[in-house]
């Protein structure tokens, strides 16, 4: 059996919004045992208080990646039938900056604002109240928007194909960053704790 | 060794296992979908049988039916395609993108080219691709000129006749009596061209049918 399923059509467009569904079920499960439900938590990441954020983001991107490439090694997902998001680098470098910022002002992010929403707190419904809004806004006033968010298209692009090097050596390369990225993150957080005191320490231990 | 692996965090074994899978990716050759793996046994089978073959009268009635639930294909280059005689309502996609049009590998696709060993090459790769619904016209677009377009209708009966007709005038040719494989000269030469705008009966022969929603990602 080929993967990906749906494009090898072991399973047709409808069958595939129930696996969404569940799929969606296992990431909001994920995201509140790790404890992104609380905005606190969440945004402890941008005062470098708490990588959590970083570390269970970059884990999943390792688990995933190292998943597809060694499926795709044995030749059981084709990985040109994976779907890519094309690549149109201004205006999404801006819109990661305006998210940022939303991120650090309102203490969530779209999907675990949703999590958030199901553990009860109301800041996290007022949160997705805003989303919709600013997605309805977005696509009313598209026109005014259009040029940018249409500028610099690349194509589904991806980075092994832009610097021209092996897949195996980015995969490799990605691993060893991750691998950086979390002993340069305990770092920080040892800093920082020690830095503020207790305080820190009791603010990166609120588990809400 | 045993005591340096028990000594790690559960933290750093996973950090290891990580940097471990990562070094063996070094190796990796990912799979895209170039190499194929064929089952020369039931090609052969279902070569044989003739089950992928869709007579051209059977596709014009599909075409006058209106019918969505197939797609019909021509593998011709852009220029021959634009230059050529084609059957209303097929797309051209050249065999060279075939693989990267998106049809769906469920989707019956019945498949015409400049004669039928090309659509018979198209048929082949795309049932060793795993596009089980693949088939070809039979007898490609000489079929369809000689069998639609302008069929025989010397010693048929009153009934066939009126609808051998009626297909044919809906596509712009126009039945012949006896004679060789050249049309008649009466029809318009360009018989086997584009939209016949002389017939609006029914839908425009020459008009796209809606393509099968493909564009499901991403949104």
């Amino acid at each position: 059996m080929m993967a990906p399923l749906l494009k090898y059509g072991v399973f047709g467009s409808e069958t595939s919004l129930v696996f969404a569904f569940l799929i969606g079920l296992g990431f909001g499960f994920a995201l509140e045992r790790a404890g992104f439900g609380s905005a606190r938590k969440l945004v402890s990441q941008f005062y470098l208080n708490d990588l959590a954020v970083f570390k269970v983001m970059f884990t999943a991107i390792v688990t995933a990646m190292l998943g597809v490439t060694y499926l795709s090694w044995v030749g059981v997902l084709n990985l040109s039938l994976v779907y890519l998001v094309p690549t149109f680098i201004l205006p999404q470098i801006v819109g990661g900056l305006v998210l940022g910022a939303g991120f650090v002002v309102g203490g969530y992010c779209p999907g675990t604002a949703l999590a958030a929403t199901a553990t009860g707190r109301l800041d996290a419904v007022v949160y997705g109240l805003g989303l919709y809004a600013g997605t309805f806004l977005f696509a009313e006033l598209y026109p005014v928007f259009k040029p940018l968010h249409t500028a610099t298209p690349m194509g589904p692009i991806t980075i092994p194909q832009y610097f021209g090097l092996p897949y195996g050596v980015v995969v490799f390369a990605v691993v060893l960053m991750a691998i950086g990225g979390f002993a340069g993150a305990g770092w920080v957080e040892k800093t920082m704790a020690s830095r503020r005191g207790t305080d820190a320490a009791a603010i990166a231990a609120t588990r809400e | 060794m045993p005591n340096i692996l028990a000594a790690l965090t559960l933290n750093q074994r996973l950090a290891l296992l990580a940097f471990l899978l990562g070094l063996g990716a070094l190796a990796a050759t990912p799979t895209t979908g170039e190499r194929l793996t064929v089952d020369a046994r039931q090609m052969a089978w279902r070569a044989a049988n003739g089950s992928s073959r869709v007579p051209a009268r059977t596709l014009a009635d599909w075409i006058v039916q209106g019918r969505a639930d197939y797609q019909l294909v021509d593998v011709r280059s852009a220029d021959a395609f634009a230059a050529g005689p084609r059957i209303p309502s097929a797309e051209n996609i050249p065999l060279t993108v075939l693989f990267d049009a998106g049809l769906g590998r469920d989707q019956t696709i019945v498949l015409v080219g400049e004669d039928e060993a090309a659509a018979a090459q198209a048929w082949f790769l795309l049932q060793a691709a795993g596009y089980r619904g693949a088939a070809i016209v039979d007898g490609g677009l000489a079929a369809w000129r000689d069998q639609v377009l302008y069929p025989r209708v010397d010693g048929v009966d009153a009934a066939e006749r009126a609808t051998l007709e009626a297909v044919s005038a809906h596509f712009g040719g126009a039945p012949r009596i006896g004679g060789g494989a050249d049309p008649p000269v009466a029809a318009p030469a360009s018989g086997l061209a584009q939209a016949s705008p002389a017939v609006p009966k029914l839908p425009a022969a020459g008009a796209k049918k809606p393509s099968p929603a493909k564009k499901r990602e991403g949104c």
